[in-house]
């Protein structure tokens, strides 16, 4: 009897298009039950900063929400067409949703970040189905929502450079920044309650600081001296490096393809934070989003992913507490470490060697053909 | 239209034996300016030293007339040798700028010039314009070389930048020039000497020969001759290392915010015991490198000459008593040219940089946010593993470089 029962819930069965067994639609089913459970605790919390049009928040609550759900689907589909794993494409599936930092940046903060890191996923989704040109319309959306999308920035230049799309496109990722920075930050004229939001969340932080709660090299070399010299500084820095990382790629022969793409933007959003000035504690959603795919596509990276989630919650509890329990001088040292195992496992292209013994992109395209 | 541009952007220039994209005249475009802007931001800077030493100095040397002149002058404490007098000198009677922006200027020259020389040491390993590019881009946004004399005002850039060149030169097999080199650095500071075990041992394996050792007192006198017009006594001139050897300005603490070894026993106790028999321990350990890297037999490749001249200079400044802050910036241009010998340890130039900029962030902004023994600890093992690691080399034979 048991074992029919297990057998049961384990053996799949064709729904429509789909191979399915009935364990997997109870994580489709339970997952965003939890997620929703989750999010439905915290819900009630406002944050100081957004009291003052506090109904807006709650609207923007509920976009975020939507857009949890969404991205957990789009990182699902991503994984599988990646690995061509079904269970790791659940898993996918069911991680982002219950993902702390997704749970409290949209339930619980109501900043709407999952909004810009799904078109953001999306785009380099996009790009590694080899339609690149689509791939800008969504980075500029993107880019549109948060200046935080700015970091995968050196991937569409490589993607260029490898005819992977077109210049006439970049004018979305331009329109993105204008239509936010011209229009939105500077006249007001669209009250959008995302840059309501962070309009209010800038103007609470009473004194310009090198990193808001992130812990990045001003946590290590201090974060309120030399505030303005360092700030240019690394503002050059960061352009200098997103210069020379895209270019050392295209030196080094580097093809952007689905088996490296995620692990080099996952690279790319932590490694820009950490020399990027005036971060805040939000800076690294998308770096844990991007690693949830990366743990799936190369399981040994599950360390980093899980380590990248617990170092962002507590930059976000550094923000709703006041204080962080951890100092950040230590908590940088271990993202240091994180981008470290990052950079030589992309920089030594073992991720390019590693699906190479393990399986070519065509073995998996035809596994994952319907 | 996309490809006619991509297609500009990778063609291919000849100039002599060097070639090059378009795109490599953008990138060493965009980093030469990106690396200027990040030094004009930092322009306004004024650190302590500048306050206490340098301008003090400038206005005595004003005070003397400035130029040649200017040299004769007497202070009543000074540890630069007349080279950079002189240049202090000039800038003491300069109509232009004022004087801190001027010594930066000449520190910023100079943080080119080392650009240059690594470009250099890049292109003569990879024969990858590309390359070469990255390489001097990445010493130019090194955090400790933009501090070092665009936020500081301190000018360890210029011998710093005569020592690549002679690495450079000895990795080219021509040590005549290689040893001028060395001598104009060890003309402008004493810190040169942390590297010359390396000569040991390249004169040890018949690299260079115990003639062209001759070109470094020759370059230090050849550096005097502007305090001797000006009338300074030779052995004034002379004894201005010796005066820096004793330490007699640096006794009250064995390590001045360098992460070393004195920052894991203590700064502060024993500063005279400790402060003689440190000298006695650096001889030692670097007796001890000396005699495995000279008794063994095994062939002297370029990237062996970077990792051994890299290792000895972080076994003096770990060991050695009273290092300054910014006494690791040989370690931190030799560990950028190392990274393109092995850029899978690219993690040596990022630790090492990391470890000499913890000492700039305690002296320039006086905050000590991580306990310095923290960043001696790291220093300490990438000390082993790059000593593992060129024991290992030396015992394959190193016949490929």
């Amino acid at each position: 009897m048991d074992k029919k029962i297990t057998e049961f819930i384990v053996t799949e069965r064709k729904i429509g298009k789909f191979h399915m067994a009935p364990i997997d639609i109870l994580l489709i089913v339970f997952a965003p039950v939890f997620a929703m459970m989750i999010r439905f605790q915290v819900i009630g919390y406002t944050p100081s900063v957004t009291y003052s049009f506090a109904r807006l928040t709650e609207s923007l609550k509920v976009v975020s929400i939507v857009f949890d759900l969404l991205l957990s689907l789009l990182v699902g589909i991503y994984v599988y067409r990646l690995t061509g794993h079904k269970i790791r494409a659940y898993l996918g599936y069911a991680i982002t949703l219950l993902l702390p930092v997704l749970c409290a940046g949209s339930a619980m903060w109501g900043m709407g970040d999952s909004i810009y890191i799904f078109f953001a996923v999306l785009s380099l989704f996009l790009l590694s189905e080899g339609k690149g040109n689509a791939s800008l319309v969504s980075y500029g959306i993107s880019l549109f929502f948060s200046r935080y999308a700015f970091f995968l920035l050196p991937i569409y230049a490589i993607a260029f450079m490898q005819k992977k799309n077109k210049l006439i496109y970049f004018i979305a990722p331009v329109c993105g920044v204008w239509f936010r920075n011209g229009l939105v930050s500077r006249e007001g004229k669209l009250s959008f309650p995302i840059f309501e939001a962070e309009r209010l969340l800038t103007l609470t932080r009473g004194e310009t600081r090198l990193s808001y709660n992130w812990p990045n090299i001003y946590q290590m070399i201090g974060t309120d001296k030399f505030v303005i010299e360092y700030g240019m500084v690394a503002r050059y820095l960061v352009m200098a490096l997103m210069l020379v990382i895209a270019l050392a790629a295209l030196a080094k022969g580097r093809e952007l393809k689905k088996t490296n793409l995620a692990a080099f933007a996952a690279l790319l959003s932590m490694l820009i934070p950490f020399v990027m000035p005036q971060m805040d504690e939000r800076s690294g959603i998308l770096a844990d989003v991007l690693l949830v795919i990366v743990a799936l596509q190369y399981t040994q990276l599950y360390y980093v992913a899980i380590l990248h989630v617990i170092i962002s919650y507590m930059a976000y509890s550094a923000y709703f507490k006041g204080e962080s329990v951890v100092p950040f001088s230590y908590v940088a040292i271990v993202n240091l470490f994180l981008i470290v195992v990052m950079l030589l496992f992309v920089g030594d292209g073992r991720c390019i060697r590693i699906s190479c013994h393990a399986e070519s992109e065509e073995e998996i395209a035809k596994r994952t053909m319907p | 239209m996309d490809d006619k541009i991509r297609s500009l952007l990778t063609r291919h220039f000849k100039v002599r034996k060097i070639e090059f994209t378009t795109l490599d005249v953008l990138l060493f475009l965009a980093l030469s300016g990106l690396a200027l802007m990040m030094r004009y931001a930092l322009r306004n800077v004024v650190a302590g030293d500048y306050k206490m030493f340098f301008e003090p100095w400038v206005a005595i040397l004003r005070e003397a007339g400035g130029g040649i002149k200017g040299l004769a002058a007497e202070f009543e404490y000074v540890d630069y040798t007349t080279p950079y007098l002189t240049i202090l000198s000039f800038i003491s009677i300069c109509p232009f700028l004022n004087t801190l922006l001027l010594m930066k200027l000449v520190s910023i020259f100079f943080d080119f010039v080392a650009a240059f020389a690594m470009m250099a040491i890049v292109h003569d390993r990879t024969k990858n314009t590309t390359y070469a590019i990255l390489g001097y881009g990445a010493l130019l946004l090194a955090p400790t070389v933009v501090a070092n004399g665009a936020m500081w005002a301190q000018c360890d850039i210029i011998f710093s930048s005569f020592v690549l060149w002679s690495v450079y030169f000895m990795l080219k097999d021509r040590p005549n020039i290689s040893m001028i080199f060395y001598g104009i650095a060890f003309a402008f500071k004493l810190q040169t000497f942390f590297i010359l075990p390396l000569f040991v041992i390249l004169w040890m394996k018949g690299k260079v020969k115990l003639k062209h050792f001759l070109w470094v007192p020759a370059m230090y006198v050849v550096g005097m001759i502007p305090s001797l017009i000006a009338g300074k006594s030779f052995w004034e001139l002379i004894s201005v290392y010796f005066f820096q050897a004793n330490g007699a300005m640096d006794i009250y603490a064995l390590s001045h915010k360098f992460p070393n070894i004195y920052q894991l026993i203590g700064t502060d106790t024993f500063l005279f015991e400790y402060a003689d028999a440190g000298i006695w321990v650096t001889l030692g350990a670097l007796m001890i490198f000396l005699y495995v890297f000279a008794r063994k037999d095994y062939e002297m490749t370029g990237e062996l000459m970077l990792r051994m001249g890299m290792l000895l200079t972080m076994t003096v400044v770990f060991f050695l008593p009273h290092m300054h802050e910014r006494y690791a910036i040989l370690v931190d241009l030799l560990a950028i040219a190392y990274f393109f010998y092995r850029p899978e340890k690219f993690y040596i130039p990022l630790l090492t940089i990391l470890c000499s900029f913890a000492g700039y962030t305690v002296y320039l902004a006086q905050n000590q946010i991580l306990p310095m023994y923290l960043y001696a600890i790291v220093f300490m093992l990438l000390l082993f593993d790059h000593a593992v690691s060129c024991l290992k080399m030396i015992r394959r034979g190193a016949v490929n470089g």
